[in-house]
């Protein structure tokens, strides 16, 4: 095979997404070489798995060869590749998001098969956002300098802190990244009420909804803390890592000023404050490989909703086998931010041999999981009997606690909303804000959640409607690019390992 | 360098005359309808001698040197494909390596279109004036 025949059968093969036939196209040592990429592929395996991921992260795929010249090994090309990011969001405008850019390659050739691939081109066009001027209304996370370092390109706000959330690389190379390897994500923006003294524990029950009273050190749980009028205002995790320390890890709400608020003037013994803790979370098959490289504790052993007080690269942290990806990884939790960036850096180090990349929470597989997120600011009075996780909710535990009252009447009226899976009948933009629903009764809801699903290949959503709409129905939805249909189905989407 | 054609001359005297700010020896290589491609640039389309010479002189204001390194050049008569690195320091700053693709077109009597191709992102372009 000649360089021109083997990098017009890689364009084919690229095109059609087929990993092995791109792969088989290099020797064993083969490296891969693109604008696009932190680092090369070298050998068969990081080639077919990062061509993979690269190729099957677009639709429509078309590269139009305007220019060769090839002598011997070498073939040198100038052409335009044209293609459609697949679960990209599409632009404000309505208008898929595109990959569209002319590039010059180099092939070397060896023993007919390619040695080396080099594509240049500008990905300036592709990330067209520079990073937005920040301000300090909002705090920063201590691992800022890495995710910036790391091409962040899009951040949110959560408990006042910016939170890195999209990477330059198309949204399917991370997704692929996260099912079959190792994906470092920077949530120092999860805060952590701490609470401490003789009744911490009892404190924590008061404050959720789950019945907390069976957990001991070592535990994590999920739970869920509603107001005084049973509405959520969050579903954090709860870590037990010292003995004498209880941390509620949490969403996109103040738990910290509202738990002091209703600790102070009390007669609970109990300490509330936000220690200077600041989470990784290191989430795919392979964190147990790059976290065991260096942590104190056997990882391995732990069970999920665990947690253990240990040190991870010689800095005290608790790390717990839990996280937002609805998959197997872990959370790291440093006692100090103030060595973060060697942490973080650390881990990037332990993880380079299985290819770690950094990137946001994959809000696609946590909804084809049924992973959400809610907190008061934005949880559009929405009460935990309502919410996917409405089964955690135990309204006959002993103790009291916060917006007890408020559930029991609302369970003896009669839980007039619930929340179910959405399968979309056509494409629908990136969910900014809720959309307005209605059911085949005329009865509102809304969705709250939607995304493309790559393992299912369609828009996916979850939504909050009347209890009386059943699985199978079909509600009418009205979003910023126009309406559209979706059947309503049960969550998760998919399985574990789906 | 893999094999010498003249539009692969004309490339490697054009990068040459980049490289030591050579104004006579630029202009002679650029035409009426020579289309200069860079990315560097802010526009990165310029078309004739006016707009590529306003070009150049905004390039002197502000590098302190550029250097290229080609590992391969290939072409014929008429056109030519080559790619390398590039070194670039801009006063008063440190210097940059990148990866870059170039491709020029040639006619009778100078560069009918040189394109060069290289991954921008995150690299200030080389002028801030405007060219145009």
């Amino acid at each position: 095979m000649n360089p021109g025949e083997a990098f017009a059968a890689y364009c084919a093969a690229f095109a059609a997404g087929d990993a092995g036939a791109m792969a088989d196209l290099f020797t064993a040592d083969g490296v891969f070489e693109a604008s696009s990429l932190d680092v090369p592929l070298r050998g068969r395996q990081q080639l077919e798995t990062g061509l993979y991921a690269i190729a099957n992260a677009s639709r429509d795929i078309h590269t139009e060869i305007r220019l060769n010249f090839e002598s011997g090994n070498l073939g040198l090309f100038e052409g335009a590749y044209l293609a459609e990011v697949i679960g990209g969001g599409g632009r404000l405008d309505g208008a898929p998001q595109r990959v569209d850019f002319k590039f010059v390659a180099s092939v070397e050739m060896r023993d007919g098969r390619i040695a080396r691939l080099r594509e240049i081109f500008d990905t300036r066009p592709l990330h067209p956002e520079e990073r937005p001027r920040v301000f300090p209304m909002n705090r920063r996370t201590p691992y800022w300098d890495g995710t910036v370092a790391a091409k962040c390109r899009e951040w949110s706000v959560y408990n006042n802190m910016y939170f890195p959330m999209v990477y330059s690389r198309l949204p399917y190379e991370d997704y692929r990244a996260l099912l079959d390897g190792v994906t470092l994500w920077d949530v120092g923006l999860e805060r952590q009420t701490q609470l401490r003294g003789p009744d911490a524990q009892a404190f924590l029950d008061y404050l959720c909804c789950r019945d907390m009273s069976s957990m001991r050190p070592g535990d994590c749980r999920y739970a869920q803390l509603c107001d005084d009028r049973g509405q959520i205002m969050g579903d954090p995790v709860v870590l037990w890592p010292r003995d004498d320390i209880i941390w509620i890890s949490h969403g996109n709400t103040d738990i910290t000023l509202w738990a002091r608020g209703i600790a102070m003037n009390s007669d609970w013994r109990v300490e509330v404050s936000e220690p200077d803790v600041a989470p990784l979370q290191v989430q795919g098959p392979l964190s147990l490989g790059v976290l065991s490289k260096i942590c104190a504790a056997d990882l391995a052993a732990m069970k999920n909703y665990t947690c253990v007080d240990t040190e991870v690269a010689g800095q005290p942290a608790a790390v717990s086998r839990t996280g937002w990806s609805g998959g197997f990884g872990f959370e790291v939790f440093p006692y100090s931010s103030a060595r973060a960036m060697e942490l973080w850096q650390a881990i990037l180090d332990a993880g380079e041999e299985f290819a770690i990349k950094v990137t946001g929470p994959l809000v696609s597989r946590a909804i084809e999981r049924g992973v959400t997120d809610t907190g008061y600011y934005n949880n559009c009075d929405m009460n935990p009997l309502e919410d996917l996780n409405a089964g955690l909710v135990d309204l006959d535990k002993p103790a009291d606690f916060v917006g007890k009252q408020a559930l029991l009447e609302i369970r003896r009226r009669g839980v007039e909303r619930r929340s179910v899976g959405l399968l979309f009948d056509s494409p629908v933009p990136r969910l900014e804000w809720f959309w307005e629903l209605k059911d085949p009764r005329g009865k509102p809801g809304k969705v709250r959640w939607a995304t493309w699903s790559f393992a299912l290949e369609r828009y996916i959503g979850i939504a909050l409607v009347d209890r009386a709409v059943d699985l199978g129905e079909t509600v009418d939805i009205v979003h910023p690019r126009g309406s559209c249909r979706a059947e309503v189905t049960a969550v998760p989407f998919v399985g574990r390992d789906g | 360098m893999n094999s010498r054609g003249r539009a692969a001359s004309l490339l490697e005297d054009y990068l040459a005359a980049l490289g030591t700010a050579d104004s006579a020896a630029l202009d002679a290589l650029i035409g009426e309808h020579t289309l200069l491609e860079n990315p560097f640039l802010n526009p990165s389309r310029l078309l004739g001698r006016r707009e590529i010479a306003s070009a150049h002189d905004a390039i002197r204001e502000q590098i302190e040197s550029l250097d290229f390194d080609l590992d391969h050049c290939l072409g014929d008569a008429v056109r030519a494909i080559a790619s390398g690195r590039l070194g670039v320091t801009r006063r008063g700053e440190a210097r940059r390596d990148f990866a870059v693709g170039l491709v020029c077109e040639c006619d009778d009597r100078s560069l009918a279109r040189l394109s060069l191709y290289s991954d921008t992102r995150n690299a200030r372009r080389w002028s801030d004036r405007r060219i145009l």
